[in-house]
């Protein structure tokens, strides 16, 4: 189950069983609907104007929903520059940023570790990280709650040794550790999957030439997982950064990310052009982070697929 | 190609992996124990343990609205994933006609659910379906749910699809079959453990969807995950301990039926 | 055929898009559909059929529900939300359908009525009508009760646990006091409610402002005293506060009443305080939105529910007190006997009122900058 970011170089010789050409139209019209369609009218309706009192958009040119993102009025009426949404986009990038480096530190050793197993071990250990991945992720974030509630598991533990009950949870931190918890798989399958098919002799081949420890890492298993990387950031970083359950369940109302941000603009604030402007430049951003990711891909000639 | 590694070298070459790894497994397990564990609570809400009961579970099983929540999932991941996976093997089964950019240009859009923000999708959807002039409710939920577990279905049959041995069908076809029933007869069967572990990723998608859906349900189509996110946002809950657990295991028995479907590929 | 389709869907969205200065979701599009005043009809119970409920999360017992259903044969769907603006925002993106029964506060049916989105069933046609409170049968959000008919009435005030406070510390009586709190036995352990109104309006009139000041000073003030406090707060939620202040994850908290009320059963250490400034008086209510389908239904709930036997059940589960007559006396004692229930003469109240649009959005800006700070 593996999509190529890179489209397949070479063209499939003719499969058997083959259908006409006709019988894509179904998924394809279907992609245009629902996916395509959507992006397309949230882009249109991000330049619309918000009605006088509601929600739904005025199908009158606009760029105000752009403008309210950098420059609001201030009490006294006047006009200025204003960053807290960037502060927003900032927190979620800090976030997402921290939750795909841990993510890949704590998967490189993991990835390694399983890669030297026997086949039938790595089986196991590939279906023991797979499950977490397709485990509710609305319940695997309400576990931190019991975890780190005010009588929650940790300080229950922390009790006995007779540590006072911590504030742990309704914080950035609390969001971070769930965000963590539920992007590592992300991180783990693809860097595991690179380096699986890795012939762990050359490592120790280096080591019989008396070459360092880091430079075993940094020369031969680095440059082996970093498709796997590459992947790991594509998968983590993304949904991270738009991430809802998490700040909204462990933040305690206190941790304003881009994705809250935006659910709020088609809720509560109902202002539909601001939070279709918001998405588009977070579609923007992840158009351009692929591609970034892409192009490094290309001029190291890395592998990146989206290995699920 | 996987290479067998004597335990020896593994060990002075990588110190400290194993304990990176244990540890690891540990983090990802220990709070779904601790949920699973709680589910046999005997406590009304007290996180302290109270005794072992299976009350809640009969309780749950007993909740109206969990089990009307869990019927409307149930719904409408099915129809989504039979929906998603007949479209899904048409797709994969013509797609190679395609010409080059139009192939590019379809798995772009068709895979862009995977890499679009979920709260973006959502309240796209809303949008769009306000525009062409829908209401949200059952019609556009499944619509929704179809698109966004495509993706997961066909890179699976995709996967068996490019991994089939075109022997098979030389032969079959040297003795005569015609296209359509060496697409009915081989091509399909061939395809079964691809297109059954494609629904069942598609299914587990569809289940799990919060965020799409929340913008999209109205009266009495409300989802299982909608329902417990209601009752989370009032904190720790037994019944949530119950339904977190049955999802655990649901997540544990997809994962074994798509592992032992797509290993037997390579025998 | 791909450039076909592409080019089919853009000329679509050309088509749709055409009508320029026509309008997209929310409550002036031409899909939702809108009152006709004068569309009711006489009351017929009905016996069948079902309802369609959209209200604040826990304010109703479901166990009435399902004697509603037993009783009447008429079945139940209900969903949940946590501000008045959430309910706003569904139904519009409604277009106003979806739902047949939703409980909005006072000032948000003004702003409903005013924008199409209820239906004017007229309470007075209904049976029940002689047991609405003489008091409420004319309110200013809606005269002469055609769309609405009152549910449970309530104040937010704060309330704090007692048994933490130490020898001859004394507990806040005042918003000025109840903002100025920093360090123990509350800090870090503060609870606000997700509400822009109840966030807002206490810290101006904590400063001696008015509900709906546009006063740049007096603005700029309220959200220095809210970021000021920050550093106390645990939760911004209107989510299980009762819970939250019963079990001490909130030791001190902005809270309604009722709320109040169970909480206090848990732990009758804890105090409700009505602020000298004034405290904020509301009131929830039934009403019909335009595009309901099930309309005898709902005004078969709603006369079922002005009857005091069943205001009252419900009133004793969310701890607040009804607006139909004789309710009180089916409520327990604990209830009738609580302060925070019954509120003492002579306290200082001021009336919810939605302010104008502008100053909204101002409030929402302190509020946005006072979740984010």
């Amino acid at each position: 189950m593996a999509l190529n970011l890179a489209q397949h170089e070479q063209r499939a010789l003719p499969k058997p069983g083959q259908l006409s050409g006709w019988f894509t139209t179904p998924a394809i019209l279907l992609g245009l609907l629902f996916t395509l369609g959507p992006i397309v009218v949230i882009t249109v309706f991000s330049f619309m104007s918000q009605p006088a009192n509601g929600s739904g958009v005025d199908l009158i040119f606009s760029t105000k929903g752009y403008e309210q993102f950098l420059f609001q009025e201030d009490f006294y009426g006047n006009r200025g520059f204003d960053g807290r949404y960037l502060s927003a986009f900032w927190l979620s990038f800090v976030q997402a940023f921290f939750t795909t480096f841990a993510s890949i530190a704590i998967a490189f050793p993991v990835a390694i570790w399983m890669a030297t197993k026997t086949e039938r071990t790595q089986n196991v250990l590939l279906m023991l990280v797979t499950i977490p991945f397709w485990t509710n992720l609305l319940v695997r974030t309400y576990a931190w709650i019991i975890l780190l509630s005010e009588d929650g598991t940790v300080n229950t533990v922390l009790g006995w040794f007779g540590i006072e009950p911590q504030v742990l949870l309704y914080n950035s931190y609390a969001t971070l550790i769930s965000l963590i918890f539920s992007f590592l798989p992300f991180a783990i399958l693809p860097m595991y999957s690179s380096l699986a098919g890795f012939d762990f002799r050359l490592a120790e081949a280096a080591y019989d030439l008396g070459a360092r420890k880091l430079d075993v890492i940094r020369k031969i298993l680095w440059p082996a997982v970093s498709g796997g990387v590459l992947s790991a950031i594509a998968l983590c970083f993304v949904p991270a950064f738009g991430s809802y359950l998490q700040p909204v369940l462990l933040g305690g109302g206190k941790v304003l990310m881009v994705g809250n941000l935006i659910a709020d603009q088609y809720g509560q604030a109902r202002n539909w052009p601001f939070g279709a402007a918001l998405s588009v430049i977070i579609l923007a951003l992840t158009l351009l982070g692929a591609w970034a990711l892409l192009t490094w891909a290309k001029r190291s000639s890395t592998k990146v697929s989206l290995a699920v | 190609m996987k290479h067998k590694v004597p335990y020896a070298l593994k060990l002075r070459s990588f110190p400290g992996v194993g304990i990176a790894g244990v540890a690891s497994l540990v983090f990802l397990y220990f709070p779904m124990f601790v949920v699973a564990a709680f589910s046999f609570n005997d406590g009304n809400r007290a996180l302290a343990w109270q005794g072992f009961s299976i009350r809640w579970y009969e309780r749950v099983f007993h909740d109206a609205a969990i089990i009307s929540a869990t019927r409307m999932s149930l719904i409408v991941a099915g129809i989504a994933t039979v929906a998603s996976v007949v479209l899904a093997v048409a797709y994969v089964l013509a797609m190679d006609r395609l010409s080059r950019a139009g192939s590019v240009l379809a798995g772009a859009i068709l895979a862009a659910p995977i890499v679009v923000p979920e709260v973006v999708l959502g309240i796209a959807t809303l949008s769009f379906i306000r525009l062409i002039g829908m209401t949200p409710g059952f019609l556009p939920l499944v619509l929704a749910h179809t698109a966004f577990c495509f993706p997961f279905a066909m890179m699976n049959i995709r996967a068996r699809y490019d991994g089939l041995n075109p022997a098979y069908f030389e032969s079959a076809a040297d003795l005569g079959a015609t296209r359509a029933a060496l697409t009915w007869k081989i091509t399909l069967p061939l395809l079964a453990p691809g297109i059954v572990s494609g629904a069942l990723l598609a299914f587990v998608v569809s289940m799990d969807d919060y965020m799409i859906s929340s913008f999209l349900t109205s009266a009495g189509t409300t989802t299982l995950p909608i329902y417990i996110f209601g009752l989370i946002r009032k904190g720790v809950n037994p019944s949530v301990n119950v339904v977190a657990t049955l999802l655990l295991l649901m997540a544990i028995a997809v994962t074994v039926a798509t592992t032992v479907l797509t290993g037997r590929k390579k025998s | 055929m791909n450039r076909k389709l592409l080019g089919a869907l853009s000329f679509c969205m050309a088509l749709a898009l055409a009508g320029c200065g026509g309008s997209v979701g929310g409550e002036a599009s031409s899909e939702p559909v809108v009152a006709d005043p004068g569309s009711s009809t006489p009351f017929t119970p009905v016996t069948s059929g079902k309802v369609t409920i959209y209200t604040w999360a826990d304010y109703f017992p479901v166990e009435e529900l399902e004697r509603f259903s037993a009783e009447t044969g008429i079945d139940y769907s209900i969903d949940f939300f946590d501000t008045n603006e959430t309910l706003l925002a569904k139904l519009e993106a409604n277009g106003n359908t979806g739902y047949d029964l939703v409980v909005p506060s006072d000032y948000v049916i003004e702003q409903m009525i005013s924008k199409g989105m209820l239906l004017p069933f007229d309470a007075k046609t209904l049976p029940n009508y002689e047991n609405i409170d003489e008091s409420t049968r004319d309110p200013y959000f809606d005269p002469g009760r055609m769309y609405s008919a009152p549910y449970m009435y309530g104040t937010t005030g704060f309330a704090y646990d007692s048994s933490l406070l130490k020898d001859g510390q004394q507990g806040p009586t005042s918003w000025k006091e109840f903002f100025a709190w920093h360090g123990e036995p509350y800090e870090g352990h503060v609870g606000m409610l997700a509400d822009l109104y109840e966030t807002i309006v206490p810290a101006i009139h904590s400063l001696g402002g008015e509900t709906c000041t546009d006063d740049p000073a007096m603005l700029e003030g309220a959200q220095k005293v809210l970021l000021d406090f920050k550093s106390q707060v645990n939760t911004i939620s209107s989510d299980a506060v009762a819970d939250r202040l019963a079990t001490g994850e909130n030791k001190m908290a902005v809270i309604w009443n009722g709320d109040f009320h169970r909480a206090w059963e848990v732990n009758d250490k804890l105090v409700y305080v009505y602020p000298t400034e004034g405290v904020s008086i509301w009131q929830d209510n039934w009403v019909i939105p335009s595009g309901a389908e099930n309309v005898d239904q709902a005004k078969t709930f709603i006369n079922w529910m002005l009857d005091p036997k069943n205001a009252a059940e419900a009133a004793e589960y969310v701890g607040f007190n009804s607006l139909v007559k004789g309710t009180f006396e089916y409520l327990p004692e604990s209830m009738q006997n609580d302060p925070a229930i019954v509120m003492p003469e002579g306290t200082n109240v001021y009336e919810f009122r939605a302010c104008e649009t502008d100053i909204v959005n101002k409030y929402n800006r302190i509020n946005e900058t006072f979740k984010q700070g």
